[in-house]
């Protein structure tokens, strides 16, 4: 008898040890994971829908061209429709279909609204846009599937299933946020749409890259495709739409192919940049970042507009006369109002909206994270060992956050292995940190820079004469992304410029990787240098850009 | 599959359930299915050179024995029937018969090795050689995994064999287990076939107190590669890999590749002999405390020390004893002076080895010249011994714990500075590097923020400082009163296995792992 509760004690211990430890580690989890309360809010997009158990007419997906751009909450009001947007910072096609499939899980929506700028992209591009985009789903085949097409090559599943192994190391930057949201977190979006109250009009852009090919990738096109299908097997009504922004460029060639797709596929396209007046768009007031995205005054004309077109077109029924609806828009509405006052008052304390700028990195206390976090462990092993059973003392401490990679920053350094343009004594190579090439180069005659979506750094265009440079951010480094001579003043290593023979290229490059009539593409290493050719033969662009 | 990596320890783990769920019968083949499962995932054309390794040892070893019984049989009928020198001559004749098989399969096997791993590096040499006038080009050859561990410890078995010390292993597969064994193929130990195969061809019952012992110095192992060794190679790389890191930073270095390579081997040796622990399989030793050595013998002693037995036993010995040498020995004793004349045949002999020990470690220069430092440094010292001598007989300075202290960090520092040479990659850098030590170290390099922009941040230095304190205390307790392990189990299981969960969740929390680290293979993989 003896026997055998000792060894029920000692089985009822072991059980206790494994859950204790269980718990601690699925806390600890909880505690580093990034809970984008603040400063970037778009890695909370995705999980708030399941918090919504109404049903929606309409159903968007894409990328801030669609969350930044509509108000869901002008929609109701106007025309009684409900809405919801499943957007993300770059969300890419792929994502949004299984978003999609996801979404038909819960609800089967009358109209499904999909955003075509993320069709330029072919493959996975960021390891940071996907996790904001796919931790927040929940557990299904979908979002399996969504994570295995979107994973970049030093990206592994296990990451997500154990976010754990990723965000491990922000141990050292833990802030409030994290502590005070550890289990429930904030809306941040009004049923999808992220709220901006500040103004700051359109200004110039960029002349658009020339491309080699501009033929929208296959892959993209497939999901394109698997969209189109997945909503005709339950009787959904696609729209495609393009919004009214013009940065990033939306190429007349790449209009045309969705055009035809739509036109082959009975789908209605809209490409709201062409109707911008019709909207009663004004760029100088209706934008809060020089006209990369809308503010809430252009999304609710958007939404004025693009509301008109979704009742007559596609028969949407006005709801607002359903109580239940009605009362559950009601408090959404009154949320959507008290935002916009609270960010209207704190513009005008502060001029701008500090709030919801990228938080600046903090001087996180790492000794004081480090000895919460240890402390943590400690006090586990002390308790337990002690045969204790207080659990609550853990729940109050630890430290937490994301820097995974200090050495992703310096490996990224020079890629030797590339092509290098040789320009003012100065090597530019791509994939190579900006700063030291444009400290070296001096002032540039032009410069640009946009905010890229989710505040991941800024994308930066420096124009010197004849040279334009492209960057791309990582991990608050500029990286060279792609250098284009836009006359002869300049030539390549190998004494191509503008202007020269399409015989000279090829006496001097050999053969290319990719040929066109109009364009012929080259590659080494990690990186392509295309000749685009002009009506007269001629080279009449050098565009140099990394492979991504 | 890197040890680091998750599909090992999934592997591993199932492994160890399996093991003990399945009948004891066929625990061992159940082992051997895992090795080759292993090395096919590592990569399938691997197995036929391990295969070639197991059959012709396994055969010539055979062969050996079969020959040394055969003499047993004859000289036992013969009893008392024939002649001494009749006897010694037959003798004679069956050690020529059993140093044929065993010269045959000692000549391929290290063929193999000799061919896989120098090619190139004899391509290169010859190249430089005849520069201009010989072009080789290099040849796309593999290396397979632990081919240096493997060969060795199967080629230790068959001369011990040869050697009459134990008998041959008969059945082919259960030698197959024991040149294979998953574990230890990577990195070692390299042990000998009658410390292992005991135990591990016996069969096992589920012991709570082995495996949790096991389970422990898994996670230690863990804890010392991903949470030390896995995070200072980003600000020692940094350094080495440019030439503009000098002075002070080269001080650094030379810590950051001492702290890094030990706890990298020792992590993964605890690794290996965790995983076998826990399955009750016992796998020699391969440290014993190396960073308390008071001199460079000594550290050889503690470091690796299943290379240095094997080096010892079946390359020094029988140089030391072969007749050239005896000839040599008597030769010297008479011609030369009487301190230098009785070492001859120990400077040769030593000198070889170091050599195979620098070129076993792999095939360029700067291992060759890391061998023959330490070997010109272990002379120097041996000569010493009696200045020491008599220094020691002058200031009573022997016991003292400052002493100890003091010899314990020259030691240390002598070690480091030699395996600058691995560090650096190259003889003459080496050289340039530690000359600039002298030549200009900037001692406010260790102030002035310079040790932050090598790739290394606050934090890091944090838990390196931590997870090194933990390191040396957990090492002075083992050096004072033995085993950790036994001392913490004996006071209490609960606080064992706590233990054990600190250790693995602060691997995971202070773990260098994940997006932007390299998973590290472990150094010793390479050789």
């Amino acid at each position: 008898m003896k026997v055998k509760k000792r060894k029920a004690l000692r089985i009822i211990s072991a059980v206790c040890f494994i859950a204790f430890w269980v718990l601690l580690v699925y806390f600890v989890q909880r505690l580093l994971m990034p809970k984008y309360q603040s400063g970037v809010v778009e890695g909370s997009m995705i999980e708030e829908y399941y918090k919504d158990d109404t049903k929606h007419d309409v159903i968007m997906v894409g990328d801030c061209e669609v969350y930044e751009n509509i108000s869901t909450v002008e929609l109701w009001r106007r025309y009684g429709i409900t809405s919801y947007i499943r957007g993300s910072a770059q969300q890419l096609a792929w994502q949004s279909y299984y978003l999609l499939e996801d979404t038909l899980r819960f609800e089967t929506p009358k109209v499904v609204v999909f955003n075509v700028l993320s069709l330029k992209y072919n493959e996975p591009q960021s390891e940071a846009y996907n996790r904001m985009t796919l931790d927040g789903m929940q557990w299904s085949s979908a979002k399996v599937d969504a994570i295995n097409a979107s994973m970049t090559k030093d990206e592994k599943f296990e990451d997500y299933v154990f976010p754990l192994f990723r965000y491990h190391s922000r141990w050292s930057e833990l802030e409030d946020d994290d502590f005070a949201h550890l289990f429930s977190k904030d809306l941040v979006t009004h049923n999808g749409y992220y709220m901006r109250a500040d103004v700051r009009a359109e200004g110039e852009f960029p002349d658009p890259t020339p491309l080699a090919d501009y033929t929208l990738g296959s892959n993209a096109m497939d999901y394109l495709d698997r969209i189109r299908k997945l909503c005709e097997e339950n009787g959904i009504k696609l729209v495609l739409m393009k919004a009214p922004t013009l940065y990033p460029h939306w190429y007349e060639q790449w209009d045309e192919q969705i055009k035809k797709y739509s036109s082959d596929n009975g789908l209605s396209y809209l490409n709201f940049i062409s109707c911008r007046d019709e909207i009663g768009l004004d760029m100088s007031k209706d934008t809060y970042d020089a006209g990369l995205h809308l503010n809430i005054y252009g999304a609710e004309k958007l939404a004025d507009y693009f509301g008109r077109w979704l009742a007559d077109e596609c028969k949407l029924s006005d709801h607002r006369s359903d109580d239940e609806l009605a009362a559950h828009y009601g408090k959404l509405e009154e949320a959507y109002d008290n935002e916009k006052n609270s960010q209207l008052r704190e513009i005008e304390e502060n001029g701008e909206l500090i709030s919801h700028k990228p938080a600046a990195k903090k001087e996180t206390n790492v000794l004081k994270n480090f000895i919460i976090i240890a402390a943590l462990a400690v006090l586990c092993l002390v308790q337990v060992g002690c045969g204790s059973e207080s659990k609550k003392e853990t729940e109050s401490a630890g430290g937490a956050s994301s820097s995974a990679s200090s050495e992703s920053g310096q490996e990224k350094a020079a890629q030797g292995d590339g092509f290098a343009l040789d320009f003012n004594g100065t090597q530019v190579v791509l994939g190579a940190e900006m700063k030291p090439i444009a400290d070296k180069l001096g002032e540039p005659t032009k410069y640009f820079e946009s905010q890229s979506c989710a505040y991941q750094g800024l994308d930066k265009v420096y124009t010197y004469g004849g040279v334009t440079i492209r960057t791309y951010p990582d991990k608050e480094v500029d990286y060279v992304l792609s250098i284009e001579l836009k006359d002869d003043s300049v030539s390549t290593a190998e004494g191509i410029s503008i202007g020269d023979a399409k015989d000279k290229v090829k006496k001097a490059y050999g053969d290319a990787a990719s040929s066109t009539d109009t364009s012929d593409v080259f590659e080494k290493g990690d990186s392509k240098l295309s000749f685009i050719y002009g009506n007269d033969g001629n080279v009449s662009s050098i565009v140099y850009e990394l492979k991504k | 599959m890197v040890f680091n990596s998750l599909p090992f320890v999934c592997f591993m783990t199932g492994t160890l359930l399996l093991f003990y769920l399945i009948p004891k019968k066929v625990q061992w083949c159940f082992l051997l299915v895992c090795n080759y499962v292993f090395y096919t995932i590592a990569d399938p054309r691997y197995l036929i050179f391990i295969a070639a390794t197991t059959v012709t040892v396994w055969f010539a070893a055979i062969k050996a024995e079969k020959i040394n019984n055969e003499q047993k049989e004859y000289l036992k009928a013969q009893k008392g029937e024939i002649s001494k020198a009749d006897k010694q001559a037959y003798k004679d004749k069956m050690k020529r018969r059993r140093w044929k098989w065993l010269l045959i399969c000692l000549l391929l096997n290290l063929g193999i090795l000799s061919v896989t791993k120098y090619t190139n590096f004899m391509i290169d040499n010859i190249n430089d050689i005849f520069s201009g006038a010989v072009s080789l080009k290099p040849v796309d050859i593999i290396v397979p995994m632990g081919i240096s561990f493997y060969t060795f410890q199967s080629l230790g078995y068959l001369i011990d064999v040869y050697r009459a010390k134990h008998e041959a292993q008969h059945n082919i597969f259960k030698f197959a287990l024991f040149v294979s064994f998953f574990p230890q193929l990577a990195q070692g130990p390299i042990c000998r076939y009658s410390d292992l195969a005991p135990s591990l061809l016996a069969q096992h019952r589920f012991d709570r107190k082995n495996f949790s012992y096991g389970v422990m110095r898994i996670l230690w192992g863990y804890f010392k590669k991903v949470v030390i060794a896995d995070r200072i190679v980003t600000g020692l790389s940094t350094i080495v890999g440019s030439t503009e890191y000098t002075g002070a930073y080269v001080l650094c270095a030379m810590f950051f590749y001492a702290l890094q390579l030990y706890c990298d081997f020792t992590g993964g040796i605890d690794i290996t002999i965790g995983i076998a622990e826990a399955m009750g399989i016992k796998v020699t030793e391969n440290f014993n405390l190396p960073y308390f050595s008071k001199n460079i013998k000594e550290y050889w002693n503690r470091w690796h020390i299943t290379m240095g037995s094997w080096f010892t036993d079946y390359i020094f010995y029988p140089i030391s004893v072969c007749s050239p040498m005896l000839k040599l020995s008597k030769w010297s004793r008479k011609h030369l002076p009487a301190g230098i004349g009785k070492r001859v045949t120990v400077y040769i002999a030593c000198f070889v080895v170091w050599l195979a020990t620098g070129i076993w470690h792999g095939a360029a220069w700067h291992f060759v010249a890391w061998g023959l430092t330490n070997y010109v440094v272990i002379m120097i010292s041996q000569e010493l011994e009696p200045a020491y001598a008599k220094f020691h007989k002058r200031f009573k300075v022997k016991d003292k714990a400052f002493y100890t202290v003091f010899q314990i960090i020259r030691t240390i520092l002598l070690m480091s500075a030699i395996r600058m040479f691995d560090c650096y990659r190259d003889v003459g850098t080496t050289f340039r590097m530690m000359w600039s030590m002298i030549t200009s170290f900037r001692f406010s390099t260790f102030y002035d923020g310079s040790l932050m922009k090598i790739g290394l941040t606050a934090s890091d230095y944090m838990i390196l400082a931590v997870g090194t304190a933990v390191v040396l205390t957990v090492s002075i307790i083992k050096a004072r009163k033995g085993s950790v392990r036994d001392g913490i189990y004996a006071r209490s299981s609960i606080g064992f296995y706590n233990i054990c969960a600190v250790l693995l969740v602060s691997t995971l929390v202070f773990g260098a792992y994940g997006v932007g680290y390299d998973q590290s293979q472990f150094i010793y993989t390479q050789f």
